[in-house]
């Protein structure tokens, strides 16, 4: 498959001006040096759908924004369709779309309909070719409404529709998101992970989502990319994380006895009340099996749940440091 | 080319939708016009206005003169908070430059202001002062299509002085610096042919501060050539044009986002 984005060896130091007095500043000024992506390689294929997740200050927004043409690296190589996004930023501009869920590319006094016609000129598109895309991306985000309302007047999910649609207008075949689904509610979050997701199955667009919401990650994304202080913690395909990184089990049982004591090494009781035991089975000491025979032992069962932990707790172990068992 | 059409014709669609904005903006001018008007009224009147100059034509001078600095959007307050908040970034891979973007932008407000100052402003000077001045409507039209010229003249030093952010951090005191330049070579308050005659005049009148403000106005009291100015405008408008070109190359490496 050929390759949509190519990133070698990347890096960015940001100089940050030390105030240390006015004269002093000024004749001599001292800068400290934050390095915010560190060496950092990586490829997408065209049509992948991949998350970049880090926790705060790893460098995920700084890679998106040398990769989306909008900063200057200091040291490494970026290709974007085979451009370089500092270099060529004109010819790459018509190739990708961005979202970034802090900042909005669409006139706050003016219906979202005058931001999408604008951008159709920018984009130079031709008029029939805008407006058969626009009615398809009306109907596919159900905006017919929408986008005859003043921007001012949408809520934040609404507007994040719009702003969705005019990254999408051009027809891009890279789509960099930046915490799109920043500040909505769970449902406004539904949409635009279904959204996005079936977009870029339609259309064939490669997506690079970067969140702190595991659930962007789950709905969108086929591979997550983790990075913690500007390096490179683990890529591979979102269903192996579960299996990869964690051996632990939650398994919850709804019993007849008020409690039981399980008294089984590798078993760690998360909560308990009468008839109600949560419990996480550390699979590496303790099979599921035997943890299950032993509390049929102990007490008449009613109910039994097992699931994997939550993707959060996996992320938060790879960010502790957990190491893959893959 | 098109696509900058589309741009200025979007933000004079945003801008007119501001009327409260644009009526006190009006309000102002007309304040300060007459303030203005009303003050040369006393000078005529204690015997010490300047020889060969009617009141009346001097009224017209100082009308148009503060007119200029009511013409032009605040492209540099612009400019200046998208430098500061790092919102100049996501402008940039967009498939057309962000100075032109926002110069569009900017001639798209300034048709704005030039629809209004040109009709009501133009109208409350009439009346006011009680016909056209003594050379006839023609030099109004002059004068006014100079300060269309002086208008976007004055739009790209703005923009120089919102991208002086990159380094000061705030563009506000280079803004004001500028204007107090303005306020000393470009004929507000008085004519430059009527500077005193220690200053060198003949170097004043050809710098671009004359050529925007005092030069298009000194036609209503039948001083100066219009294809003159307008040619000196021109002149520097390609001198500024080609400066900022460098000078947002230079920025462009600046450009520094952090978080997310």
């Amino acid at each position: 498959m050929p390759i949509a984005i190519e990133v070698k060896n990347l890096r960015k130091t940001f100089k940050i001006h030390q105030k240390i007095g006015f004269l002093k500043s000024l004749l001599s000024p001292v800068y400290s040096e934050i390095e915010a992506v560190n060496d950092l390689s990586f490829t997408l294929q065209k049509g992948e759908r991949v998350a970049f997740v880090g926790p705060n200050g790893a460098g995920k927004s700084t890679t998106i924004k040398m990769l989306s043409g909008i900063l200057f690296p200091t040291a490494g190589q970026v290709l974007i369709n085979g451009l370089t996004p500092w270099v060529d930023r004109n010819k790459m501009a018509y190739q990708i779309g961005t979202v970034f869920g802090q900042r909005s590319q669409l006139w706050y006094h003016l219906p979202a309909r005058d931001t999408f016609e604008l951008l159709s000129y920018a984009y130079e598109m031709d008029r029939g070719v805008f407006k058969k895309r626009l009615g398809d991306l009306v109907d596919a985000f159900d905006a017919g409404l929408l986008i005859k309302k003043s921007v001012r007047q949408l809520s934040l999910g609404e507007r994040m529709r719009c702003e969705i649609i005019a990254s999408l207008l051009h027809k891009p075949s890279i789509l960099f998101l930046d915490e799109p689904t920043v500040g909505l509610d769970i449902v406004s979050k539904g949409v635009i992970r279904d959204l996005v997701k079936q977009t870029s199955e339609q259309d064939g667009t490669t997506v690079l989502l970067t969140s702190h919401d595991t659930g962007d990650m789950e709905r969108v994304c086929d591979r997550v990319i983790v990075i913690d202080h500007g390096q490179l913690v683990t890529d591979q395909q979102v269903k192996d994380l579960r299996t990869g990184y964690i051996k632990e089990k939650i398994m919850t049982l709804a019993m007849k006895n008020e409690q039981i004591d399980m008294g089984l090494s590798g078993v760690r009781v998360i909560e308990q009340f009468p008839h109600h035991l949560k419990i996480a089975i550390n699979t590496s000491v303790v099979s599921v099996e035997a943890v299950l025979q032993s509390a049929m032992s102990k007490t008449s069962l009613e109910d039994i749940t097992v699931e994997d932990p939550p993707t959060e707790d996996i992320i938060k172990a790879i960010y502790g440091g957990a190491k893959s068992f893959t | 080319m098109i696509k900058y059409f589309h741009f200025a014709r979007m933000a004079f669609q945003d801008y007119a939708n501001h009327h409260v904005r644009l009526a006190t903006r009006f309000c102002v001018y007309i304040l300060l016009a007459w303030v203005m008007i009303e003050m040369w009224k006393v000078i005529y009147a204690s015997g010490h206005g300047p020889a060969g100059i009617p009141l009346h034509d001097m009224g017209w001078y100082n009308g148009i003169v503060q007119m200029m600095f009511f013409l032009s959007p605040r492209l540099f307050i612009v400019i200046d908070e998208d430098v500061r908040s790092g919102n100049i970034g996501y402008f940039l891979n967009r498939p057309m430059p962000y100075l032109w973007m926002r110069l569009s932008e900017g001639v798209g407000s300034l048709c704005v202001h030039l629809i209004l100052f040109f009709t009501l402003g133009v109208g409350f000077l009439y009346f006011y002062l009680g016909g056209w001045p003594s050379d006839g409507v023609e030099t109004v039209v002059m004068a006014l299509a100079l300060l269309i010229g002086g208008s976007i003249l004055h739009l790209l030093f703005q923009v120089c002085c919102g991208l002086s952010t990159f380094w000061t951090n705030d563009a506000v005191f280079i803004y004001n610096a500028y204007m107090k330049i303005i306020l000393l070579l470009g004929g507000i308050y008085l004519p430059i042919s009527l500077y005193p005659s220690f200053m060198p005049i003949a170097f004043i009148e050809l710098l671009p501060f004359s050529a925007m403000v005092g030069a298009p106005s000194s036609l209503l009291i039948g001083v100066g050539n219009f294809w003159e100015i307008l040619m000196l405008q021109i002149f520097w408008m390609g001198v500024v044009f080609v400066f900022l070109n460098y000078f947002y190359s230079v920025c462009l490496r600046k450009v520094e986002v952090h978080g997310g």
